[in-house]
């Protein structure tokens, strides 16, 4: 355990600092290095211990690092010759990088042999790559006690109909989607829910495909993918606009405060869109300069006494908004966010809990089936602070709360400073930039 | 099969050739077209738009600048120009000097525009200092890379008009950019070329599509100066595209080299100026027709000389040509073909080499030692990243008597994306080595 003690911002925060860039982007601008049959640049590429393991799958089946500037990666990829390097791929703890490695195995003319550790068997990954088999490949399961193995052979001819289970993520589906422009003949994909669990992620793949040339048609939950061929790209990787919340949070929850974010890069997130309107409402104005590249955030008023948020499409910030609503000059009620209860804790639940400990009136919600769905909270408070609070070692909570804790009137000591790599590692350091007392005890 | 999926390929020798084929349409009209309808407030329309990567290359950029485009047929683009292009923009001009070149030029009134190529081996190190150089003195901020290399970032707030030069011996395409930007100053800019112009024909086709957007541009005969009137807008047009003329060229040399009878059906021949009378000085059987010419190939060529200034993009597939001749070619007055994807003159020659033709090279020459019966084949040659290396090499492969391996031919689709499916429509024979 890492605890921080962080102090009231009583000066307030202002100043200029930075967020790290987006990991979503980074996975799939690797994956589509490798599937482009030419160079392509990553610019800002986002480091992160699923990244890197990606990055050396990728590498086995192929990619080729051409050069690297300072902020600039620079990749070289084999479009459908791909072809594993050894006579087993390992892909290293990451359920999104088995499953996507699987759909890449898909392309090769030879056996794949893709391998992942002990925490792969407690997943479920195998069960969800039916795909494989469905556009004319063939899988069998040769795992170990130790070790989650699957054989996979692309097939002949890639092409038909593959269904997809949608209900709890949408990593085989942009797997599956990444993969069929080279296919064959037409991939058809058809999702088993309407209402696809992460469609944000699902859009920002089908965005990114698009930019690079592949033809995608989409009709409610099906897509049409016609064989086409990924151009050269010089992917400028988006800011992660979760860790900007942080940072509009200590500017909400601070007496007053105007931070500057330099080298913002918007993205295509219709979750970023809907944040960002949520701030506004909150009375937390950002103004974008895309010369400057700077995102700047000030203090405002609220644009009523009671703000409602609909929490469906924006659940990394769930948290967030938690820590930010008692600080707010107007009544606040987020719904509608059941499901971020099922992340890496209850974070829902988990934020009630720990900002009520902080001294904070926040109330939650339920839906009609009895879940806690959200809260509310009925105005400015300052909570007494002078606690210990409980991230439950989740990064997203201990950055939540740790914004909170500025508009406390006393300290607070959180526990799990550990967990920041997974996010925003430089996290601490830039509140103390911006002029707030931390210690790390 | 999309052959451009994959990074090698065989093609394989030819029998015989037999058919009908449309070349592409043309990539340079085609970018310089999308550019000047981007920047035109209103609707502009293009027909027969090329579908190759150079050009979706202009018309990512431009969409990323501002300018709406929606494909309402395949071949049909309609731009709608916004009137102001975006500020602080990162430009991807794929691999393609003529899009860099022209948006220089077009985005130099902007604030802060970033071009970046992932082709860091092929378009990022090409000099641009001719480009710079003359930016600079029209008020312009730039921050590049030695000569003028990638990555480059313009600021625009301080442009002005006045009298500029613009060292044109490597490229016309920095006159071409400078062009456009005369067409969005409020001042009246005159651009002089002090030394040379090594390839007029492009020029030739920034004025036609600047005319038909209503920037008039007057120039002196011999084309050494060239002047913008002040207040010049882009205007929406409509705009028609021909055929490209380094496929054209490929196609009527490939139709020449092996027993063929090929109609190329193709939407004018600009650009080409010489080829058709190159080919006929070598003995090949060419018939024109209003819209098209057939080729008879497969009978025995003579070594002819060629002036490549003439016809830039014919070079190399005439040299793969003169290769199959009875005695030496030279095709002179090339020098400014080293400054493309590739150095067309050292790097060609050494691929030539490495397949079986004997080549020698000077600066401003290629000397090609033909030999009717063809090479034996059976190697591997490298794209360099060019697609008029793959279709010269092509050629070669198809005259061969084992075939020829070509690594990363891919880069065909800069230009001519379905090349190779269109040479096994005429009866050529290639496959996918993975």
């Amino acid at each position: 355990m890492t605890p921080a003690l962080i102090g009231p911002a009583r000066d307030g925060v202002s100043g200029r600092t930075g967020v790290p860039h987006s990991k979503p982007h980074m996975q799939r601008a690797l994956l589509l290095s490798l599937l482009a049959n030419a160079p392509s640049s990553i610019v800002n590429p986002a480091w992160s211990s699923e990244a890197e393991s990606l990055f050396a799958s990728l590498r086995e089946f192929g990619l080729d690092v051409t050069g690297q500037d300072p902020g600039t990666l620079h990749l070289s990829g084999v479009g459908k010759s791909v072809k594993p390097s050894g006579a087993t791929a390992s892909v290293v703890g990451s359920a999104f990088n088995f499953r996507a490695m699987a759909a890449v195995a898909c392309l090769s003319r030879n056996d794949t042999v893709l391998e992942g550790n002990a925490s792969m068997l407690r997943r479920p990954v195998a069960e969800y790559l039916g795909f494989v088999r469905e556009l004319g490949g063939s899988l069998s399961d040769i795992s170990d006690a130790g070790h989650l193995r699957l054989r996979i052979h692309g097939g002949g001819r890639l092409a038909g109909t593959a269904t997809v289970d949608t209900r709890h993520s949408s990593q085989v589906l942009t797997s599956v989607l990444l993969i069929a422009p080279l296919a064959d003949g037409p991939v058809r994909i058809r999702c088993t829910t309407d209402d696809a669990v992460g469609e944000g992620y699902i859009a920002l793949t089908e965005s990114m495909m698009r930019r690079q040339g592949a033809l995608i048609e989409r009709e409610g939950s099906s897509f049409l993918v016609r064989p086409s061929a990924y151009d050269a790209h010089v992917h400028e990787l988006a800011s992660d606009f979760t860790a900007l919340s942080y940072l509009a949070g200590a500017v909400a929850t601070a007496p007053h405060g105007s931070v500057t974010v330099a080298g913002y890069y918007p993205s295509e997130f219709s979750s970023e869109r809907e944040f960002l309107t949520v701030l506004e409402q909150l009375g937390i104005r950002t103004t974008y300069d895309p010369v400057e590249r700077s995102l700047r955030i000030d203090k405002g008023v609220p644009a009523a006494r009671h703000i409602r948020i609909d929490g469906h499409n924006i659940p990394t910030v769930v948290p967030t908004l938690a820590a930010i609503a008692p600080f707010v000059e107007a009544r606040v009620t987020l719904r509608n966010a059941a499901h971020v209860n099922n992340h890496k804790c209850r974070r829902v639940e988990v934020m009630i809990r720990e900002l009520t400990r902080m001294g904070c009136r926040i109330e939650a919600t339920h839906d009609g089936d009895g879940r806690v769905d959200g809260f509310t909270t009925s105005g400015r408070q300052t909570p007494a602070g002078d606690t210990t609070l409980d991230s439950h070692g989740d990064h997203r909570i201990f950055l939540s709360l740790a914004t909170a804790a500025l508009g406390a009137a006393r300290p607070c000591l959180i526990d799990g400073a550990q967990h920041l790599h997974a996010s925003f590692p430089e996290f601490l350091t830039s509140l103390h930039t911006l002029g707030a007392d931390i210690h790390s005890v | 099969m999309s052959f451009i999926q994959h990074k090698a390929l065989h093609v394989h020798p030819a029998g015989s050739l037999k058919g009908t084929v449309n070349p592409p349409a043309s990539k340079s009209y085609s970018a310089r077209a999308v550019l000047a309808a981007a920047l035109a407030p209103g609707r502009s329309e293009i027909e027969n738009i090329a579908t190759s990567q150079n050009v979706r290359a202009m018309i990512d950029s431009c969409r990323a600048l501002g300018a709406g485009i929606d494909y309402p047929a395949p071949d049909r683009l309609v731009v709608t120009g916004s009137g102001r292009q975006r500020d602080g923009v990162t430009v991807n001009p794929g691999n393609s000097g003529v899009v860099l070149r022209l948006l220089l030029g077009a985005t130099a009134v902007l604030r802060r525009t970033t071009f970046m190529t992932p082709f860091s081996a092929s378009l990022g190190r090409r000099s641009n200092s001719e480009m710079v150089d003359a930016l600079r003195a029209l008020g312009v901020e730039v921050t590049t890379e030695a000569e003028g290399r990638l990555p480059i970032t313009l600021d625009g707030t301080r442009v002005h008009g006045g009298d500029v030069s613009v060292d044109s011996r490597r490229s016309s395409q920095f006159l071409s950019g400078l062009l456009f930007l005369g067409g969005l100053l409020d001042e009246p800019l005159t651009v002089r070329v002090p030394d040379e112009l090594k390839a007029s024909a492009p020029v030739h086709t920034t004025l036609d599509v600047l005319r038909r957007t209503g920037v008039e541009v007057t120039h002196a005969d011999d084309f050494m100066s060239f002047h913008v009137p002040a207040g010049s807008r882009f205007e929406p047009a409509r705009h028609s595209v021909g055929s490209d003329p380094a496929s054209t060229a490929a196609l009527l040399a490939l139709a020449s080299a092996v027993d063929s009878t090929v109609d190329i059906d193709h939407l004018g021949l600009e650009e080409l100026d010489g080829v058709l009378e190159y080919l006929d000085d070598m003995g090949v059987s060419v018939d024109v027709g209003e819209r098209g010419v057939r080729v008879r190939g497969g009978g025995d060529l003579r070594a002819v000389d060629f002036d490549g200034s003439k016809a830039p993009d014919a070079v190399l597939p005439l040299a793969a040509l003169a290769a199959h001749a009875d005695g030496t070619s030279r095709f002179h007055t090339i020098e400014h073909i080293r400054y493309k994807e590739c150095d067309r003159i050292s790097d060609f020659r050494r691929e030539l080499e490495r397949a079986g033709v004997r080549a020698e090279e000077k600066r401003d020459e290629l000397i090609v030692h033909g030999s009717p019966e063809g090479v034996r084949g059976g190697v591997a040659v490298d794209s360099h990243y060019d697609h008029a290396v793959v279709m010269a090499m092509s050629l070669i492969g198809l005259r061969s008597r084992e075939g020829l391996s070509v690594r990363d031919p891919q880069y065909v689709a800069q230009t001519f994306p379905d090349f190779f499916e269109r040479l096994q429509r005429l009866g050529g024979h290639v496959t996918v080595l993975d």
